[in-house]
């Protein structure tokens, strides 16, 4: 199925899912409208979608996810456009270095990089976050995969609360609160792995 | 021979309501890892038995007539339902398990109604509530609610569940007369557990990643205020003393009970073992214990000298404890 085509079957059911029977509690927006791009991580951006479009529903909320214009979400970028500014779940090479180093530091192995994700976590709701992507997908959620979901899940999240990125913080089954830095790079834990992609630990 | 099992199970269930209720305050701590429930004599604060149930024991009530315990129970190793996950009935007085209830797939924290009909269970997997009727032996409902729900509390009347769900973090409303849902609000990043004040007027919710307790105005189910907590707090269980005056909270990774006022004010916190997740109190409220997760105890306080004046040894990762208190 195309990205394309899997979009438009979640927005076909959100149409069926009966919101207007639904009370509407609290001051959530009528309509969230996310403009996405890109293919990396597309299967992970589709959990989101139909998780925040279940979120949005019971809250009242319409969830449009192929809009031509609303939130931008970079999949292959890993990035969020918000009041102009670009917010990024994907850490970059100098925060995945910090995890590498500091991991280095208390390990003598054979540790070869640090990922945002890996399919063998398992504490703080991550077992149950890979267990429903691959009853989804039947694939293993990887590091592209959780960023795809997050994207779709920060950039929902902080519609329907009506916070600016910049302060928000955010529940990505890492056990602790993630937000942006100064240089809009989410602030979170880093799994490191090994040459055959292994998990060896977390940093942070 | 399914049919007849169930009629044995009935039977069963009218025998352990014949049966009465303890004379003296038993407390009950599953054990999540060891598949075990350590019970403890409430008047020495001393283990006094170890009961073997098998499978994933989370989450552990006591009937309003206190003659039987709940204990949820989920498979190990699916994620789908399985023979493993379900209810299962504990007859207070012998200690014998005496019915199994279905409540649907991976149930984790449930309550029951304040008539004792009733069980509302969250599906963590399913992403939906099951409403059990412990009379009939069967499922009345299965309600769509939030993406991973967790936590379950029933009103003091017994017309409202809330049910949290830790990935939308949301909490919806369950109308549990007419076993359906009225609505759903957001709280504070990864919502765990709710409880009632004892007038139904206030709930709180704790949420884990949001370091905070959203004091909920129940009458209009809405957010009346966010409490946030100290001491890099990671609140979980959370339950109200008898008289509403006080809020007990679990702080998981902050290894503390925080205890508030109704209104959110800190009145204090104690240092307990390592992971509180669950709390129980006596019916008067004087005595308080946690399910210490990784410690694999149970702290005792005394809620007046907010001072932990016990420490007993539980299976592995204790993670509720129940109370059943003579009245």
């Amino acid at each position: 199925m195309t990205r394309r085509g899997f979009l438009s079957g979640v927005v076909a059911l959100a149409a069926g899912t009966g919101v207007s029977a639904l009370r509407r509690t609290g001051d959530t927006k009528a309509i969230i409208k996310l403009r996405i791009s890109g293919s990396a991580g597309r299967l992970g951006a589709a959990l989101g979608i139909d998780e925040m479009l279940r979120t949005a529903t019971i809250l009242g909320t319409h969830l449009d996810a192929r809009a031509d214009y609303g939130t931008d979400l970079n999949l292959d970028a890993g990035s969020i456009v918000s009041d102009g500014h670009e917010y990024y779940v994907a850490a970059d090479d100098r925060i995945k270095g910090m995890a590498l180093d500091t991991w280095r530091r208390d390990h003598r192995d054979s540790a070869v990089g640090a990922v945002e994700w890996h399919a063998r976590l398992e504490k703080y709701g991550a077992e149950q976050l890979n267990d429903r992507f691959t009853r989804k997908t039947g694939e293993r959620m990887d590091a592209a995969a959780w960023i795809g979901w997050m994207l779709v899940k920060v950039a929902v999240d902080a519609e329907l609360r009506d916070v600016a990125l910049a302060a928000g913080r955010f529940d990505g089954h890492k056990g602790v609160a993630l937000s942006f830095d100064a240089q809009r790079r989410m602030q979170q834990p880093m799994c490191i792995v090994d040459s055959t992609g292994a998990l060896l630990g977390v940093v942070g | 021979m399914i049919a007849a099992a169930g009629l044995l199970a009935l039977a069963a269930l009218g025998a352990q309501l014949r049966s009465a209720p303890p004379d003296a305050a038993l407390v009950f701590v599953s054990n999540e890892r060891s598949g075990t429930i350590t019970v403890i004599d409430g008047r020495s604060d001393q283990p006094i038995q170890t009961i073997p149930v098998g499978s994933r024991l989370r989450g552990i009530q006591v009937s309003p007539d206190r003659r039987t315990l709940y204990i949820a129970l989920s498979d190990t190793a699916s994620r789908v339902q399985g023979s493993g996950d379900g209810v299962v009935a504990l007859d207070i007085a012998s200690r014998k398990i005496v019915a199994r209830f279905d409540a649907g797939s991976d149930p984790e924290q449930f309550s029951v109604s304040p008539d004792g009909r009733r069980l509302i269970a969250a599906n963590e997997d399913a992403g939906t509530a099951s409403i059990t009727d412990v009379v009939r032996h069967s499922v009345i409902a299965t309600l769509a609610v939030g993406i991973e729900p967790e936590g379950v509390a029933i009103s003091p009347d017994g017309r409202w569940a809330y049910v949290t769900a830790e990935t939308s973090n949301t909490v919806t409303v369950v109308d549990s007369r007419r076993a359906r849902v009225l609505s759903s609000f957001m709280v504070d990043p990864r919502p765990r557990a709710a409880a009632f004040a004892p007038d139904g007027l206030v709930a709180y919710v704790t949420s884990e990643i949001g370091g905070s307790i959203a004091i909920i105005d129940v009458p209009k189910h809405r957010v009346r205020k966010i409490v946030a907590l100290r001491d890099a707090a990671k609140p979980v269980g959370v339950i109200v003393a008898p008289d509403g005056k006080r809020v007990y909270v679990a702080s998981g990774q902050g290894n503390r009970v925080v205890v508030l006022g109704r209104g959110g004010e800190m009145i204090g916190s104690v240092l307990v073992g390592k992971r509180p997740w669950n709390l129980a109190l006596t019916t008067d409220g004087r005595k308080l214990y946690t399910a210490n997760g990784v410690s694999n105890d149970v702290s005792v306080i005394d809620t007046a000298a907010l001072k932990v004046i016990a420490t007993i040894h539980a299976g592995e990762g204790p993670w509720g404890v129940a109370v059943a208190s003579p009245k």
